[in-house]
């Protein structure tokens, strides 16, 4: 039987639901295994034992007594510590807002907590969603589970290697210009980005109004599914936040893909972006999957990657700069050099030029829905490459290692996903971008090509193993490296 | 860059950010790619054309 730490939220639901697994035991075990394995992995800001073990024993209660509340009644659940979280610090790791402790929970974190979903812990994020992994701030950044020499990218790092880790079933992440896809890439797990607007954004620590994403990180496909049922929900407290039907995520999973049409955009890894060959090969594999599952597959064209990227970037580092600005000048000594790099780099830009980059944000969207018209979904690699060192400034050496940032700019939903291993037993990945609201589309064709692949039976376990004998990673052990 | 030191150091000045000589010379070396994005990120287009973000009246 599968250990407790790395069963799915399905497969622990439906044994909750039926009585066989007690959310005690459940978070028990998760917390154990957090205070065992994340002194080697620095995924968790802040476990939440207290807190957990009540929800948890409330669940338990609520389940015997035959209030079963849905799917995530009685999960540990992650959040990135961007989430605003009622009496209990937010800080967006960083030595700016380490006292910071809100007065309400983020309207996301609100619906989780409805649902029965148990809260285990505040994760490990990128500073302010924007700093790189860096070993200037309070904490250390989280560390690769398949690899703790390896980066597991950002921001939502933490959420990323705490579910890829069995430290938690799923985690809410945010995404800017790739903040979840990126992680989700390079530690092995499925991460959404759902349509801008579908998830509130309300109580989660800004970057970007016009970029911001809210969505959920999980192991497979099909959980980020169970999650959405939960978090899609209109906000009228959010100005982004679209009121549309409520959708049932659920309802292509374990559905053929007979008809489905697959667009692949070869010019982004092709030509735009040199990209690694064994990540090429996953996608080509995943092909030939697709069209063995009833698919028809074609490339289709977009604007070079290069056009998201500019107007992504010059968007989010404006916005970013503005809600920054007051701190940049007041306490500039509390940020990171990193994140206060990117941040002060914001006032390179003029109002002209954000204007125009909004200007063309809508060309390119347009241009994206025009191509949608003859495709249900394009795919693409999310990374380029494997997950990379820790500590490598990709900014400053120019090395983009994601095609993320393009379905940001059009507000697209875009799910990446596992699909396959380097030779070095490192996960590769594809991303799966639909029209907009059509996201369960998106975790359907997910859903199907991790189990045509079948890359959600190997976890970092040997990996994990080995960090567990190394002696615990401190920065000063880091920088003597 | 033509301009480049002197547009550089007006923006700066904007800003009002407390700025060490080291940390201008870092934002320095971005400051030629984000022109760079500028100039790319700025197609031709009407003067009509309409940024994604518009104002809403009654956003509730």
């Amino acid at each position: 039987m599968t250990e407790l730490h790395f069963l799915t939220i399905a497969q622990a639901s439906a044994l909750i639901r039926a009585k066989k697994l007690s959310p005690v035991e459940l978070i028990e075990a998760f917390l154990a295994r957090v205070k065992r394995l994340d002194v080697r992995l620095n995924s968790h800001l802040l476990l939440l034992e207290e807190p957990a073990l009540a929800d948890a024993a409330r669940a338990e209660a609520e389940i015997v007594a035959g209030g079963w509340r849905g799917p995530l009644h009685g999960i540990p659940i992650g959040l990135k510590d961007v989430f605003n979280t009622a009496g209990i610090r937010t800080t967006g790791h960083s030595a700016l807002f380490k006292d910071h402790i809100p007065a309400e929970d983020a309207f996301t974190v609100s619906l989780l907590r409805n649902a029965g979903a148990v809260i285990t812990g505040k994760l490990a994020t990128w500073e302010f969603a924007i700093g790189g992994s860096s070993f200037d701030l309070p904490w250390p950044p989280a560390r690769n589970p398949w690899d703790v020499s390896l980066d597991p990218s950002g921001s939502s790092s933490g959420s990323a290697v705490a579910v890829a880790a069995g430290l938690c079933m799923g985690a809410m992440g945010s995404d800017t210009g790739g903040s979840i896809r990126g992680p989700a890439a390079w530690c092995g797990i499925a991460g959404l980005k759902p349509t801008y607007g579908l998830l509130s954004r309300r109580g989660i620590l800004p970057l970007s109004f016009a970029l911001d994403h809210a969505g959920p990180m999980c192991w497979t496909s099909e959980d980020c599914g169970l999650m959405m049922q939960v978090l899609a929900c209109h906000d009228p407290c959010d100005s982004a936040s679209a009121s549309v039907a409520a959708a049932d995520f659920a309802a292509g999973i374990g559905f053929g893909l007979s008809g489905l049409r697959v667009g692949v955009v070869r010019h982004f890894f092709e030509t735009d972006l040199l990209t690694d060959p064994e990540t090429i090969a996953a996608l080509e594999t995943s092909v030939l999957a697709l069209r063995d599952m009833g698919a028809t597959v074609d490339p289709v064209r977009l604007s070079p990657f290069g056009a998201y990227t500019d107007v992504g970037s010059l968007i989010a580092r404006s916005e970013a700069y503005a809600i920054h600005q007051h701190w940049l000048r007041a306490t500039p000594e509390l940020y990171g050099a990193v994140a206060r790099h990117r941040l002060m780099a914001g006032a390179f830009v003029s109002a002209a030029d954000y204007i125009n980059a909004l200007r063309e944000r809508t060309r390119l969207t347009a241009e994206l829905a025009e191509v949608m018209e003859t495709v249900d979904v394009v795919i693409f690699p999310t990374a380029r490459c494997p997950a990379r060192p820790i500590g490598e400034d990709s900014m400053a050496s120019g090395f983009q290692p994601f095609f993320n940032r393009a379905f940001n700019v059009t507000g697209s939903p875009a799910l990446s996903i596992c699909n396959g291993f380097s030779q070095t037993g490192l996960p590769l990945s594809l991303q799966i971008a639909g029209r907009p609201f059509e996201d369960a589309i998106v975790l359907q064709v997910g859903h199907a090509l991790e189990r045509a692949m079948g890359t959600r039976t190997r976890r970092p376990a040997s990996a994990l193993a080995t960090a567990a004998k190394r002696l615990p990673w401190g920065i000063a052990s880091l920088r003597s490296q | 860059m033509a301009d480049g030191l002197d547009a550089f150091g007006m923006m700066l000045d904007q800003t009002g950010l407390p700025l060490t000589e080291a940390q201008k010379s870092v934002l320095f070396t971005a400051y030629p790619m984000f022109r760079a994005m500028v100039a790319r990120a700025t197609a031709p287009m009407s003067r009509e054309a309409e940024p994604s973000v518009i104002f809403v009246p009654d956003p509730r």
